[in-house]
């Protein structure tokens, strides 16, 4: 086992009630947020949520207005330089030097990280696993291909955290598989990988545990199947006849019932929290049958969004 | 994997990032010492037709005295009112304004600052590192043209010593490397590459009418002392003036230790 560096035990990302303002309506509000090592945790949100503001303050990029972070045990102000040292960092929105080739570039990170020449072994691999063009002056290459090289500087070096701000954009969906595959490959190898999407079909399926934030506030975290099954349920639920307008009025009526339709015999609504006094309710009457589909993790991501007072 | 979750290395970062800059502004130092052998070349040359041509005595007194025109019987009179006295001092801070006004400003505009300090780079480097390799690029240049005019004279059979066209040509570094300086800590301030490229080419030009104006008008040659150029000095015919040099260099260092600090202050967006 190799000696514990600097905040070895500590978790990979800590914040402390993060807050970071630039106007009346943008930045994060109190993140308080742990990622634990050695998982991969997936920060969803749309575009403006304040996932970015999240992701470049924990770099340091960005000063918190309050709060503080923490990133493998190390303050993000004072101690930048030596956390850069230890994580990969892919920006969302960013350009690479448009004269040189993508293994340039690498070589030139290298350099700059002492990584040695095992490193550029590993992005070699990296890039034919990803189907990347390292040769190729990065001014004649697609979008897609710069983010597989953008990919390919984040994890060559296999840094203890990765840091990826919506990874897979511009990637086709094969080249998306195979990145995910890497994350999981490389979460399996001990390093800790904190990513930001919004397409959440992705986090669901390499996310052990996901964040979301809605208007810069962080509204959820949790393993995403634990995340459904405290969500709502789709209940549709057929009776043997028609109700009266009683027993209809009173599951209407039910804390958590939401979007209510009745339908001749048939009642279809969405409930959150305990059906204990729904099934009290609708076994009053002869029930034909009743279902009660958890949602798709994309529906449930949407519910975050829906503003409170609608 | 031991080797590079261990590899904290205590090793500076400064050496690879300038080693880098220096290839990224190769292809702009070739650029600017090709042109500048070609019109440094040319000054010369042209000059055995234009000594006995124009008689300096119709020229009034104080616009001889604004733009050191002396004698120009003499090769190095005619350079120091014309090469040395006029372009150069316009011309050549422009090479380091627009590399240095791209450092930050620049960098962050193009969306390239995340990607570069994601690495383990301390910003302090950015700053150092581009500034050496501007100064050192200008003092090639410096060289370039010093080294031009004295062949090109000799080629010519006209006077001119080597050690006076070295001297004008250094001279010019202490006054470039301060508006490089400038655009450097325009550049960590500012968010628009355009600002931080256009104010230090206004402030040379700016600098350089004060410092005529200055000459003309006695009564506000007060104001000479605001400009970097009153510190440049007529080195091809009176020697270098260390005094200016250093008040100039001093500018410089103080205006890269407030770039250095801006920038390890400020946020970065993109």
């Amino acid at each position: 086992m190799p000696a514990p560096s600097k905040g070895s035990f500590a978790p990979a990302i800590q914040t402390f009630e993060l807050t970071k303002t630039y106007g009346a309506n943008r930045g994060i509000r109190n993140v308080s947020l742990t990622v634990e090592r050695g998982e991969i945790f997936g920060f969803l949100g749309p575009n403006g949520a304040g996932k970015s503001t999240t992701l470049r303050t924990l770099l340091g990029f960005l000063k918190p207005t309050s709060g503080r972070a923490e990133v493998l045990g190390l303050d993000v102000l004072a101690h930048a330089v030596e956390i850069h040292r230890r994580l990969g960092n892919l920006p969302s929105e960013f350009s690479l030097e448009d004269r040189m080739t993508g293994f340039e570039l690498i070589r030139f990170h290298a350099r700059l990280r002492r990584s040695g020449t095992e490193s550029l072994k590993r992005a070699r691999d990296l890039a034919e696993r990803l189907d990347a063009n390292l040769e190729m002056p990065m001014r004649r290459l697609s979008r897609g291909n710069k983010q597989k090289i953008g990919i390919i500087q984040a994890l060559f070096h296999e840094p203890e955290l990765i840091v990826l701000d919506e990874p897979t954009n511009g990637l086709d969906p094969l080249m998306q598989d195979v990145f995910l595959l890497i994350l999981q490959e490389a979460r399996d190898r001990g390093q800790t990988v904190f990513f930001s999407s919004h397409v959440l079909s992705e986090v669901e399926r390499v996310a052990d545990r996901v964040g979301i934030i809605r208007d810069g506030e962080l509204v959820a975290v949790d393993d995403p199947n634990a995340l459904t099954r405290r969500a709502f349920r789709y209940v549709r639920i057929q009776f043997d006849g028609p109700l009266d307008s009683g027993i209809v009025q009173e599951i209407a009526s039910l804390p958590g019932v939401d979007r209510f339709e009745c339908h001749g015999t048939t009642l279809s609504f969405t409930i959150g929290g305990s059906m204990h006094e729904l099934l009290q309710l609708a076994t009053q009457r002869c029930v034909i049958s009743f279902d009660a589909e958890r949602p798709p993790l994309e529906e449930l991501f949407l519910s975050y969004y829906e503003d409170d007072s609608e | 994997m031991r080797a590079s979750f261990r590899g904290v290395s205590t090793r500076s970062t400064l050496w690879p990032y300038t080693r880098f800059q220096y290839g990224a502004h190769r292809k702009n130092a070739i650029l600017w010492t090709i042109g500048l052998t070609i019109y440094c070349g040319l000054i010369v040359a042209i000059y055995p037709s234009v000594s006995d041509a124009i008689d300096i005595s119709l020229i009034p007194e104080n616009l001889r005295a604004a733009f050191n025109i002396n004698d120009f019987t003499q090769l190095a009179s005619f350079l120091s009112s014309e090469l040395f006295g006029v372009i150069l001092p316009l011309i050549l801070p422009f090479f380091g304004i627009i590399i240095l006004s791209n450092v930050v400003a620049g960098a962050e505009e193009r969306g390239r600052l995340d990607v570069l300090l994601g690495n383990p780079i301390p910003r302090v480097h950015l700053i150092v590192g581009s500034f050496a390799v501007v100064a050192s690029y200008l003092l090639a240049l410096a060289g370039v043209i010093g080294v031009v005019v004295w062949i090109v004279a000799n080629l010519l059979d006209l006077e001119l010593a080597a050690r006076q066209s070295m001297r004008a040509a250094f001279a010019l570094w202490p006054l470039t490397l301060a508006f490089g300086a400038l655009a450097l800590a325009m550049s960590s301030v500012v968010r628009q590459r355009a600002v931080a490229l256009g104010v230090p080419a206004a402030v040379v030009f700016l600098m350089y009418l004060i410092n005529v104006i200055g000459k003309l008008a006695p009564s506000v040659s007060g104001v000479r002392f605001m400009s970097a150029h009153h510190y440049y000095g007529t080195a091809i015919t009176e020697g270098i003036w260390w005094a200016g040099a250093l008040v100039l260099l001093v500018a410089s260092a103080a205006l890269v230790t407030f770039a250095a600090v801006a920038f390890n202050r400020r946020d970065i967006y993109a």
